[in-house]
């Protein structure tokens, strides 16, 4: 369940109505005509957690619907957008000095 | 060479990059005719290049002693160039860089170049102070105080105000890259990636920081493909939060997955999980375990302990419990007794009251409905004849042990709990009912629906088909009404009230009262539903030739005038049933001329597409079946055996599927081998299983080898194909050969392991593992003991005298599980040593060994 949470971006205690702001706000980003693979990430993600039924639903059963485990680990690991990430200067430093050395 | 030729080479190296050979060429010169002036100068710049490429390298240890050397050889600040000077102060730390550059400016101008090193030297190791070492004059003094306030901001992330902190300074100072270094981070946290990459493209490439930069620019590119975007992310993954490193250590665990070593997987779940969730690592691994678990427990009885022991290292010990219980009930097929253990922890798993009920609800109605699938097989059986029953009937809310009622209370139950649950309903209307008390139970289930759901006409319907069932036909037709009023425009529901107008009709012929059937079957053509025509056409004809001594061929002819040439053939074949109980004068010879009628009608048959033959062959449905007991299947067959032999191909096996329950396998199956006969050929192979399958059915032959051979012919696509067919055939089978089907494996089918379950063992005599094979039929029976043993103590009979066992035996031989109950006697037999003597009466009625 908390790969559909991720993929919508909320947290696990979102209520009905943060899901849907959530669901809508993802799908304007990513439009089915636009990006048709997100979009349907996003669909079943919403369909999962919209509301205690599902929610209900997909804790219990998650597991026996899922396909393949190694699509559903990649689908996991990639559920959560990836963000910009303010770094200060002493962990780009370090980063670079990585970067060198492995040259 | 002369010492003049080593000097002059040495010099010529160096220009020429070769560094290594220079110092060579040098050193020997200088060991020759020891140190003097122009020599020296050429060994510093030799080691402060040399120390240039260890650093390069990675080589800290050399670099440092090249750095030495360097020091050593230090000719004075006048005779050393501006860009030699930045290479030697760049390999200087710190305050020895400062003095070094300090003496230099005693005697040289301001460099720009060298103070752009120590700009660099500045930023990584923070030496303000050594700013005091250099004079007012230095380019470095000049903006230091801003560039060290930049400075401390950019160690704070704040890259905007470290940006303007340095607004001011000139394009020619040795603090300006910061300022495009500061700007290009700012860019780069808007998501302004093409700011960002200009800004980076203006930093010189001497910049310390370039390697990262280079990095960060290839996140940003568009020219860049995925794979060196995610490198790059890699590279610089303290820029980015989320999956950049989560699908790396995804694909370390699914490699550590396919080493099917699932202790080992331990770490690599909880490094997934604090990668994708840092913020609930533990929540992430539960979610991994989910994920993962049908791949982590794919051997063995042990399967769902090793789950365990995976969930123990990753969760707290609490939910590891809980887990492990919940993938219990699920890899159990929903098995009862198991739903009933996770039920009792679901307060854990939904602390919320509101979520709790709803769950209790779906793992109720979900167990139903398998149980309901599986209500011929032993354990379903078992369990409501109250041999794991007992701890869970609270929470099962069943009161009563009776196997027709127990599901029923189970699927209300769960109704209770969710009365918004329409599949609940749904679902109930699946149970097969006959009792008095069960169809009281549901008469009172479908009328809490109709108040429930007042717009929907499915309970009424149900309740309708229910009282029928009671012969409640009044109330049958009130409840018809209401569907009516409900949903007027609804297929189903004019299709039940046209069949209702039949069923009050046949009722009223049945007792002779024609003059209030037919007005009934008036209604039912005038509703003009097509799925009913054909019925009411029949029955129409029946009637008139029975009450008023019509004529069946005229009548007939009028009442089918309008069908196509399939709704006549099966008016005929339901007359043709029906017309058997005419009691009118002459009925014999009525019924002869029809059937001669009919046979010569049935031969236009050949004339039939593939598919008009599928819908002619097609069975009654079942809602019809009430009133007109015609086997379509059967009576065409029978009439014309060579109907068969008009269906493609392709369509054979779902026209199988739909005939194979009317009583017509025998035909089938000639059909089958027809047209298989000895070809091995591979585009026959659904119908070469089909025919395997059924030949079981038949008991014409036995073996799984015939299966595996079929199986084994066929290639991916066609063993999914085969699949789907076992899938649809199981229903139709019994005992083992439903279960083989059911699991598409057929070692099970062998003589050797009757026991039915064995859909592991797909032994192969000549195999090199067949012994494990056989050890694992070994535990296999030994388990069946243990659970034999457990019952014993489940039913509380292990102290309790013989004849109470004996008592108990005699009443499971008597119930539906009876045959296997003998089956699984006999299995175990050859290891009857290994009962108990209590468990030894409840198989087989005596002691049969000592053990």
């Amino acid at each position: 369940m908390l790969t559909s949470f991720l993929t919508l971006g909320i947290s696990e205690d979102a209520s009905d109505e943060q899901v849907r702001e959530a669901y809508l706000s993802m799908v304007k980003k990513h439009p089915p005509e636009r990006d048709p693979e997100r979009f349907q990430k996003i669909n079943g993600a919403y369909e999962a957690v919209k509301d205690k039924r599902a929610r209900v639903k997909t804790k219990i059963f998650s597991s026996v619907n899922r396909g393949d485990c190694e699509a559903g680990l990649l689908e996991f690991a990639n559920a959560r957008p990836v963000r910009r990430r303010r770094a200060g200067l002493d962990e780009l430093i370090e980063a670079n000095e990585k970067i060198r050395m492995s040259k | 060479m002369t010492v003049q030729q080593l000097i002059v080479k040495g010099g010529q190296l160096l220009g020429q990059g070769k560094t290594r050979e220079a110092l060579l060429h040098l050193k020997q010169a200088e060991k020759k005719a020891g140190r003097d002036e122009k020599t020296d100068i050429l060994l510093f710049e030799g080691y402060v290049r040399r120390y240039g490429e260890f650093v390069e390298k990675g080589m800290p240890t050399e670099a440092n002693a090249m750095q030495r050397q360097a020091a050593e050889y230090f000719p004075g600040v006048e005779q050393v160039g501006e860009s030699l000077m930045a290479l030697y102060v760049g390999s200087l730390s710190g305050e020895a860089a400062f003095d070094a550059y300090g003496r230099y400016l005693e005697k040289v101008e301001p460099s720009p170049v060298v103070e752009r090193v120590l700009a660099d030297s500045l930023l990584l190791e923070k030496r303000w102070d050594c700013l005091a070492l250099l004079g007012g004059e230095s380019l470095l003094n000049r903006d230091g105080e801003q560039a060290r306030r930049a400075v401390e901001l950019m160690e704070k992330a704040d890259w905007e105000s470290a940006g303007d902190q340095l607004k001011s300074i000139s394009r020619t100072s040795p603090f300006a890259p910061f300022r495009m270094f500061c700007r290009a981070m700012t860019a780069f946290h808007a998501g302004d990636d093409k700011a960002a990459r200009r800004a980076i493209s203006m930093i010189p490439k001497d910049f310390r920081l370039n390697p990262l930069l280079e990095k960060v620019d290839s996140t940003l590119s568009d020219e860049a493909n995925e794979t060196e975007k995610r490198d790059a992310m890699l590279s610089v993954d303290c820029l980015w939060d989320g999956p950049v490193m989560a699908e790396h250590r995804a694909r370390d665990l699914i490699h550590e997955l396919s080493k099917k070593a699932p202790d080992a997987c331990s770490s690599a779940i909880s490094a997934l999980a604090e990668s994708v969730f840092p913020e609930n690592p533990e929540i992430a691994a539960e979610e991994i375990l989910h994920i993962i678990w049908p791949k982590l427990i794919d051997v063995g009885r042990s399967r769902v302990a090793k789950l365990r022991r995976t969930a123990e290292k990753v969760l707290n010990k609490k939910r590891a419990e809980l887990l492990s219980l919940k993938f219990s009930y699920l890899f159990s097929g929903r098995g009862l007794r198991e739903a009933g253990e996770y039920i009792k922890v679901l307060n854990e798993e939904f602390p919320d009251a509101e979520e709790r009920n709803l769950a209790h609800s779906l793992v109720l109605r979900q167990s139903a409905a398998s149980g309901i699938d599986r209500m011929d097989e032993l354990f379903y059986r078992g369990f409501f004849l109250d041999s794991e029953c007992g701890p869970y009937l609270d929470v099962f809310g069943i009161e009563s042990i009776n196997l027709e009622l127990a599901p029923i209370e189970l699927v209300k139950k769960s109704i209770e709990l969710d009365p918004e649950n329409r599949e609940g309903y749904e679902l109930l209307a699946r149970v097969p009912y006959s009792s008095h008390d069960a169809k009281n139970a549901m008469e009172e289930a479908f009328s809490s629906m109709m108040e429930k759901f007042p717009e929907d006409p499915f309970p009424c319907l149900e309740l309708a088909d229910l009282y029928y069932s009671k012969n409640a036909f009044r109330k049958a037709e009130n409840v018809l009404k209401e569907a009516m009023k409900r949903a007027p425009h609804d297929n189903r529901v004019l299709d039940r009230h046209a069949l209702a107008f039949v069923v009050s009709a046949e009722k009223n012929f049945k007792r002779g009262n024609y003059h209030l059937s037919w007005p009934d079957l008036e209604k039912a053509r005038d509703l003009n539903r097509p799925k009913m025509a054909a019925l009411v056409a029949a029955k129409r004809t029946v009637h008139k030739v029975e009450a008023e001594n019509a004529d069946i061929h005229r009548v007939l002819t009028a009442e089918t005038e309008n069908f196509s040439k399939v709704d006549t053939l099966r008016t005929m074949a339901m007359v043709l049933t029906e017309s058997k109980d005419l009691t009118r004068e002459g009925k014999t010879l009525v019924f002869d001329n029809f059937q001669r009628w009919f046979r010569k009608e049935v031969k236009s048959v050949s004339k039939l597409s593939s598919a008009e033959r599928l819908a002619l062959i097609s069975p009654l449905e079942k809602h019809h079946r009430q009133v007109c007991k015609t086997n379509m299947p059967r009576v065409f067959l029978e009439y014309d055996p060579k109907l068969l032999k008009g269906i493609s191909d392709e369509e054979l096996p779902y026209a199988i599927d739909m005939i194979l329950d009317s009583e017509v396998a025998s035909l089938v199956y000639k059909e089958l081998d027809r047209r298989v006969g000895k070809k091995r050929d591979n585009g026959l192979l659904v119908l070469e299983f089909y025919r395997a399958a059924i030949s079981h059915m038949l008991a014409l032959s036995k073996g799984g080898a015939v299966f595996r051979d079929i199986v084994a012919r066929a290639s991916d696509a066609e063993r999914k194909k085969l699949e789907e067919a076992a899938r649809r055939l199981a229903p139709h089978a019994q005992g083992k050969l439903k279960a083989a089907l059911g699991q598409f494996k057929f070692g099970s089918l062998d003589d050797f392991f009757p026991f039915p379950g064995f859909d592991d063992f797909d032994v192969d005599f000549e195999d090199d593992d067949f012994e494990d094979d056989f050890e694992d039929v070994e535990d296999y029976i030994l388990d069946m003991i243990d659970r034999v043993e457990d019952i014993i103590d489940e039913l509380g009979l292990r102290r309790a005298p013989d004849s109470v066992l004996k008592g108990v035996r005699k009443d499971m031989m008597n119930s539906p599980i009876a045959r296997d109950h003998e089956h699984m006697a006999e299995t175990i037999r050859p290891f009857s040593y290994e009962l108990s003597h209590k468990a030894q009466i409840l198989l087989y009625g005596k002691v049969v060994s000592r053990s």
